[in-house]
């Protein structure tokens, strides 16, 4: 059964899953798989659709999540996207196990970015600063049709 | 205890023997001594305490001689005795006796200070068929008077004209130490400490008996650890009715001072504004938690769409390629396609050739599998522009949501800090005002009125635990009536056990006794303190017992912390006669109960220029209230405070006494004219005569004034 590992990288963000133990009040995530997707996302936004490095080191504290878990909607857009167009093709999203590694592989490189921001910002404000990246790469994009 | 009459003998600057009568017969209260400052006024006060408890400073053996009157000392001759002496007699109800505290000190030389160590003898008039004497106490006088007029409140009811804060007043605990012990109630503590020992005593001998039988012993050990549980039990019930009945008073003094502050609207304004600002606060609160919540909300839902959003060209570009490839639509699943290649004919039903097999398996190689294809499917129309829910609309909702909540939030801030300072400048002027004491006073009543319903909730299981253990006891009682013992022994414990019961209801009928008439007393003082105090006061004060049972004054609903040298005078005043008057109720309770502690009779007072410091106003509150409620009053008064209080009390003196001042020249002459002639019920009275002898020392002489 394919399943994404959750990188190392992203342990500090642990917190900020509402389903975490020691969650903070400002949690943005309700579950890992939309952590790990919303990492990928960014680290793919962060290489420019360039091929990620490996990511050997993956979290203890959690189990990794299951296929099964990242079937939204959204989710699955996401992933398909980044499927296609990183394997310029059908060659990845054609292979589940292939899709789970190029995504936490995505998912250690927007870890990093997530953990910098958190560095920065701490953590009250750590929402705020995850709103501020998306509304900055929303208005950033010459591919957004809808003027904001 | 009333003092039905008083003789002084050379005591400080009283000279000679000098006697007065006062006022102890029914129907009379009110006495007046006059006399010019210096004339020995104060010495009448200390005579009475010396005479009770021989409580005055230079009351040592050795310097005991000072307080014999100075011209009485002079015509001592060498080796003879001078003496001083205060004589009284005391009544108490129907009972009086006759009591003398003497001075004797023997001149040993020529100089002032030649007298030797005093001895001072205490001492009661005993009769006898041959006659009577005054034979020297053994203690026993003495404590009676201990107990009628206790130390502590001796200045209390003999007291010079100071206010009372020093006095009465200096000390919370004191004044309860005091007051118990003027009430007696340690004396009814011990009764019924001894009732339980007597009952622990017969409950050894039962035991002793019982151990001929040992069923009989069991029995009897569960019948006193029963007893024990019971006691304690009691005590704890006791204890809690007591507090209970403290904290019921704290909460209704909390309520009435909430009622008068209620009624003061100088602040209301500021509260309501306070009010409508912490409400708008509370929207600017509740509005950045929406908003942050709403931010958490999107990011989190957005699975970071808007990163994508530069490669949504790159997708349309593959997806195009796919249908060109003919990969997409995927018309023919893998699966299918694995069917036909294992099949001997191709779908057309011709036998499968080297080509068809060929082409099936290009096929294969780039077919979707089923949920690949239908996700592409969905794919294709998110990164399609003009699709309802395409990706970029996705992105442009996600963002203006983002960033309307942001500015919502970044609002609320600001309009937060904004209401902040306001509120804080309103909440300092409220601190300042008596609103705030009115939110501290609430809060108070609220935590009391929450203890007041735990100590009942407490009392009534320690009653429901109490009947439980009642019934256990009384079964146990019928287990042990059946039992067979021998006749002798059966007597015997019965006979003990209705010691015991007899022992028992005494102590748990004084525990209950004491926390009713602690209660009762409180209240009574209430009663007593607002007829002597509010009834005569006309400035809008009132008086007001407090927990602690110390005094104070109320107006418009808040306690008066810094009373004035009238209202602590008369409050004072009020207090002592009120207590003393309940004295007297609390005793016939307590003969009602079967408790006698020997008579108290009603309590003398002697006022030594009470009027100090007081607006007339004050000190005719204090006249009307003392000679309505006190059964014997003496007033001791120099000229000015004679003419403040006249209007009142030259109709009320039952007796008056003028103290005759003899002093040389120099000294009369610095007295002020109405300090030397008193106007007493139509008469002009000297009492301030120039020294016959130049050297002679100043003495006075008690005279009756007449009139009176």
């Amino acid at each position: 059964m394919a399943a994404v590992h959750v990188p190392a990288v992203l342990e500090p963000i642990l917190p900020f899953v509402r389903k975490s133990q020691g969650k903070k009040p400002n949690a943005c995530f309700d579950s890992y798989a939309q952590l790990v997707v919303f990492a990928a996302a960014l680290g793919f936004h962060e290489l420019d659709g360039d091929p990620p490095p490996k990511n050997p080191h993956r979290t203890s504290q959690i189990e990794p999540v299951a296929w099964e878990y990242l079937q939204g909607d959204r989710q699955q857009t996401v992933i398909q996207l980044i499927g296609l167009v990183a394997g310029g093709g059908t060659e990845i999203v054609n292979d589940h196990d292939s899709l789970c590694r190029v995504i936490e592989d995505l998912a250690a490189v927007g870890g990093k970015q997530l953990v910098k921001t958190l560095k920065d910002g701490g953590d009250a404000s750590f929402h705020l600063e995850l709103g501020e990246l998306l509304i900055n790469a929303a208005k950033e994009s010459k591919a957004s049709a809808v003027t904001i | 205890m009333l003092i039905r009459k008083i003789t002084i003998k050379n005591f400080l600057t009283l000279y000679g023997e000098q006697t007065i009568h006062l006022p102890a017969a029914a129907g009379q209260s009110t006495a007046v001594i006059l006399g010019p400052n210096n004339s020995g006024k104060s010495s009448f006060v200390k005579a009475l305490q010396f005479l009770l408890h021989q409580r005055l400073p230079g009351c040592k053996e050795e310097t005991a001689w000072l307080l014999i009157n100075n011209r009485h000392r002079d015509e001592t001759g060498v080796k003879t005795e001078a003496v001083a002496s205060v004589t009284a007699i005391l009544t108490f109800g129907d009972s009086e006796m006759e009591v003398r505290r003497s001075i004797r000190s023997r001149r040993t030389g020529t100089g002032e200070e030649s007298f030797s160590d005093a001895a001072i003898s205490f001492a009661r008039l005993q009769t006898t068929a041959t006659g009577s004497r005054f034979v020297e106490d053994d203690g026993t006088v003495q404590r009676r008077l201990d107990i009628l007029c206790p130390d502590t409140l001796l200045e209390a009811f003999f007291f010079s004209g100071e206010p009372l804060d020093g006095k009465l007043l200096r000390g919370v605990n004191q004044v309860r130490e005091s007051l118990e012990e003027y009430l007696s109630i340690r004396q009814w503590r011990d009764a019924a400490e001894a009732a339980r020992e007597l009952r622990a005593v017969y409950a050894r001998e039962m035991q002793q008996l019982a151990q001929k039988n040992r069923e009989l012993d069991t029995v009897l050990r569960d019948e006193a650890q029963l007893q024990h549980q019971i006691d304690e039990k009691r005590k704890a019930k006791v204890k809690a009715e007591s507090s209970m009945s403290e904290q019921q008073e704290a909460l209704d003094q909390r309520q009435s001072a909430i009622l008068g502050i209620a009624n003061q609207t100088q602040m209301r304004t500021d509260v309501e504004e306070r009010g409508r600002l912490e409400l708008q606060l509370k929207q600017h609160e509740q509005s950045l938690e929406a908003a942050k919540g709403e931010i958490c909300e999107e990011v989190g839902r957005s699975a970071g769409y808007p990163f994508l959003l530069p490669f949504v060209g790159r997708a349309r570009k593959i997806l195009g390629q796919l249908h060109k490839d003919g990969i997409l639509p995927a018309e023919l699943a893998p699966d299918f396609v694995k069917r036909v290649l294992g099949m001997e004919a191709c779908i057309c039903g011709e036998k499968h050739t080297t080509k068809t097999r060929a082409a099936w398996h290009k096929y294969l190689d780039k077919a979707l599998a089923d949920d690949v294809s239908t996700k592409l499917k969905t794919l294709e129309s998110r990164v399609n522009e003009s699709a309802p829910n395409c990706l970029q609309r996705n992105v442009t909702e996600i963002a203006k949501l983002l960033i309307d909540a942001r500015e919502r939030a970044e609002a609320a801030v600001v309009g937060k800090h904004m209401l902040d300072g306001t509120i804080e400048a309103i909440s300092e002027r409220i601190r300042q005002s008596p609103i705030e004491e009115l939110r501290r006073l609430e809060m108070e009543r609220k935590k009391l009125a929450a203890t007041v319903e735990n100590t009942k909730d407490a009392i009534t299981t320690l009653t429901k635990e109490l009947n439980n253990l009642d019934l256990a006891k009384k079964r146990k009682k019928e287990e042990r009536a059946k039992m067979k013992i021998s006749p002798d022994v059966e007597r015997r414990v019965k006979e003990l056990e209705r010691f015991q019961t007899t022992a028992d209801s005494l102590a748990e009928l004084i525990d209950n006794s004491i926390g009713a008439l602690r209660r009762q007393f409180h209240k009574n003082l209430q009663e007593a303190m607002t007829d002597m105090y509010d009834e005569h006061v006309t400035d809008g004060t009132m008086a007001t017992i407090l927990t602690t049972l110390l005094p104070t004054i109320m107006q418009g609903g808040r306690r008066v912390m810094n009373l004035g040298g009238g209202q602590s005078q008369l409050l004072g005043l009020a207090y002592i006669t009120s207590i003393a008057r309940l004295r007297n109720a609390l005793h016939a309770g307590m003969k009602g109960l079967g408790i006698r502690l020997g008579v108290v009779g009603e309590q003398a007072f002697v006022l030594d220029c009470p009027f100090s410091g007081m607006e007339q106003h004050y000190i005719e509150a204090a006249v009307k209230g003392l000679c309505s409620a006190a059964k014997q009053t003496v007033f001791l008064l120099h000229g000015s405070q004679w003419l403040a209080a006249k209007r009142l009390l030259e109709p009320a003196a039952n007796m008056a006494w003028g103290m005759h001042l003899h002093a040389p020249k120099a000294v009369i002459a610095k007295l002020k004219p109405e300090d030397r002639t008193y106007f007493f019920r139509g008469e002009n009275v000297i009492l301030a005569t120039e020294s016959r002898a130049s050297g002679e020392a100043v003495y006075s002489e008690l005279k009756p004034l007449k009139g009176a």
